[in-house]
């Protein structure tokens, strides 16, 4: 079930009645979003919350072994060997397996590691992460364990579960142990959130894929160059509507239940270069890609090279987070190939290359872009059909797209940036200034408007399937 | 259960009362004025009629 769909919006409203009739009980609060968390991934299907019941059962235990022998790390070893192996058996096995058989193969052994038809559960990524977190907070004795239906709810919690944000078990849990009551926070932000993220996802996201995107990756050598650098253009700009804009709709959706989501985009495409980058997207991974592997490698601690590798390994294995794929891991090569060259630059000629903030951040969106490219064709042999059908069709095709007008409107879209990126927060005053009466006739034509000019049929979330 | 501070639970119906009125009024002309697009929808997806069906006697 969507987030966007009219079956949530249909049950979401009588739930959160319900909810906040028990607003002077936290506890009862926790226990109806235990049971919708659940509820959902029943919906999809059943096994996914036998998988998630069994992994918060295990790793709950191993909270409580980690706590109460401080002394010994081999309790926190094997928890987190635990939770890694869960998360490579379940969703890496047949990455792997192809990849050990091809080498069998190549050394002429007659050896084959065995099928198994494992089902993904859900929301695997995030949730393996929310434990990891939890895991290594109970460790370095910032948090007690919590009792196992507040862990549960942790790991499941609905708005994050399916597409992040990955929450940190320091900063989240309390938000579920109170036992004050909680407030829906800020609902002029909640509902601006919801609007936005219609607008970004259903509206604008869903328009660049259906007129540009999908026509021109499906088939980049029917089209001419200037089309095609559109569509790698429209990509990037669909990628982050999509994210950003999922990432607003659970946000909007959470602060209407009384919780806060960590901040997870700040404004990525005006990043003047790869390492802000990403201080500016899917913050929430970047941050545990820095404190849970960066850091635990080494960190810049041990000299450039160590520091430069340590940037190259964690940005594979943030690649290889996105999914069981070789492009994911090239994807990840290529940014943290990035990272290593600009790094090197800067501490050959003492300074950064460009000067220039709009010339850098122009050059870094591009860089982003080429690379999205990569991250979105699902073999390595589409993305350089891409490319080659990108640099060879200069002449012919004739150009479909009146792609000469749409540059323009991408490159006036971009140096407006900064400005259009402070709009969500000017629309949440006017909705504040606004009585609290006459906010429903202002909501409601403004997502009738968004609805009739989207495309028909719900949209995807395309971080869901990571 | 620790004792609930008082501030926060008299503020919390009034400002949860509104949200839902929000939420509440905001969606259901949005339901009333696509009841085509939700039935077509319902019959696509469900293969059944959308239990909005009964709005369609009123005008």
């Amino acid at each position: 079930m969507s987030f966007l769909s009219i079956e949530f919006w249909a049950i979401f409203p009588l739930f959160l009645c319900i909810y906040w009739l028990f607003a002077p009980r936290p506890d009862i609060q926790n226990a109806l979003l235990l049971l919708a968390s659940y509820g959902l991934l029943v919906f999809f299907d059943f096994r996914f919350a036998l998988f998630i019941a069994a992994y918060t059962v295990l790793t709950h235990i191993l909270s409580h072994l980690i706590h109460r022998n401080p002394e010994k790390k081999f309790f926190f070893v094997l928890s987190i060997t635990t939770s890694l192996s869960y998360l490579a058996t379940l969703k890496y096995y047949d990455f792997f397996r192809s990849a050990v058989q091809e080498l069998f193969e190549k050394a002429g052994a007659g050896l084959s590691p065995p099928s198994l038809e494992l089902i993904v559960p859900l929301g695997i990524s995030f949730y393996t992460f929310h434990s990891i977190s939890y895991l290594v907070s109970v460790r370095k004795r910032e948090i007690v364990p919590a009792s196992l239906s507040d862990y549960a709810l942790f790991l499941a919690f609905f708005p994050s579960l399916i597409s992040g944000p990955i929450n940190r078990a320091r900063d989240f849990l309390p938000q579920i142990q109170t036992v004050a009551p909680r407030a829906a926070g800020d609902p002029c932000k909640a509902f601006t959130l919801l609007l936005l993220a219609l607008v970004k996802v259903a509206w604008l996201g869903a328009a660049l894929l259906e007129n540009w995107i999908k026509p021109v990756f499906d088939n980049p050598l029917e089209f001419h160059s200037l089309d095609i650098l559109l569509a790698a253009y429209a990509y990037s700009i669909q990628l982050y509507l999509n994210f950003s804009g999922y990432t607003d709709l659970v946000t909007g959706i959470a602060l209407l239940l009384g919780f806060t989501l960590p901040v997870n985009f700040d404004a990525p495409y005006l990043a003047s270069n790869l390492q802000d980058f990403w201080r500016r997207w899917h913050i929430s991974l970047s941050l545990f890609m820095r404190d849970y592997v960066y850091v635990p490698l080494g960190g810049s601690r041990h000299g450039t090279f160590r520091a430069l590798r340590n940037v190259m390994l964690t940005m594979l294995v943030s690649g290889l987070w996105h999914g069981a794929n070789c492009t994911f891991l090239l994807w990840g090569a290529i940014h943290g190939a990035g990272m290593v060259l600009r790094d090197l630059a800067g501490r050959f000629f003492g300074k950064p290359l460009i000067g220039n903030r709009l010339l850098a951040s122009a050059l870094t969106f591009h860089f982003i872009c080429f690379a999205w490219v990569v991250f979105r064709c699902p073999t390595l042999s589409d993305s350089l059909g891409f490319f080659d059908a990108l640099a060879r069709n200069v002449d012919a095709p004739p150009l479909r797209f009146n792609a000469v007008f749409y540059l323009g409107v991408f490159a006036l879209t971009f140096i407006a940036y900064p400005r259009i990126s402070r709009l969500p927060e000017y629309a949440a005053e006017k909705l504040r200034a606004a009585h609290w009466s006459l906010r429903p006739l202002i909501l409601a034509p403004l997502v009738w408007i968004t609805i009739t000019l989207s495309p028909s049929g719900i949209p995807e979330f395309i971080y869901a399937a990571f | 259960m620790e004792p609930i501070p008082e501030n926060d639970f008299r503020k919390t119906p009034r400002t949860t009362l509104k949200t839902l009125y929000t939420l509440l009024f905001s969606l259901l002309p949005l339901v009333w004025m696509k009841q085509d697009a939700i039935a077509l929808y319902w019959r696509q997806i469900h293969h059944e009629d959308a239990p909005l069906e009964f709005l369609k006697r009123f005008p």
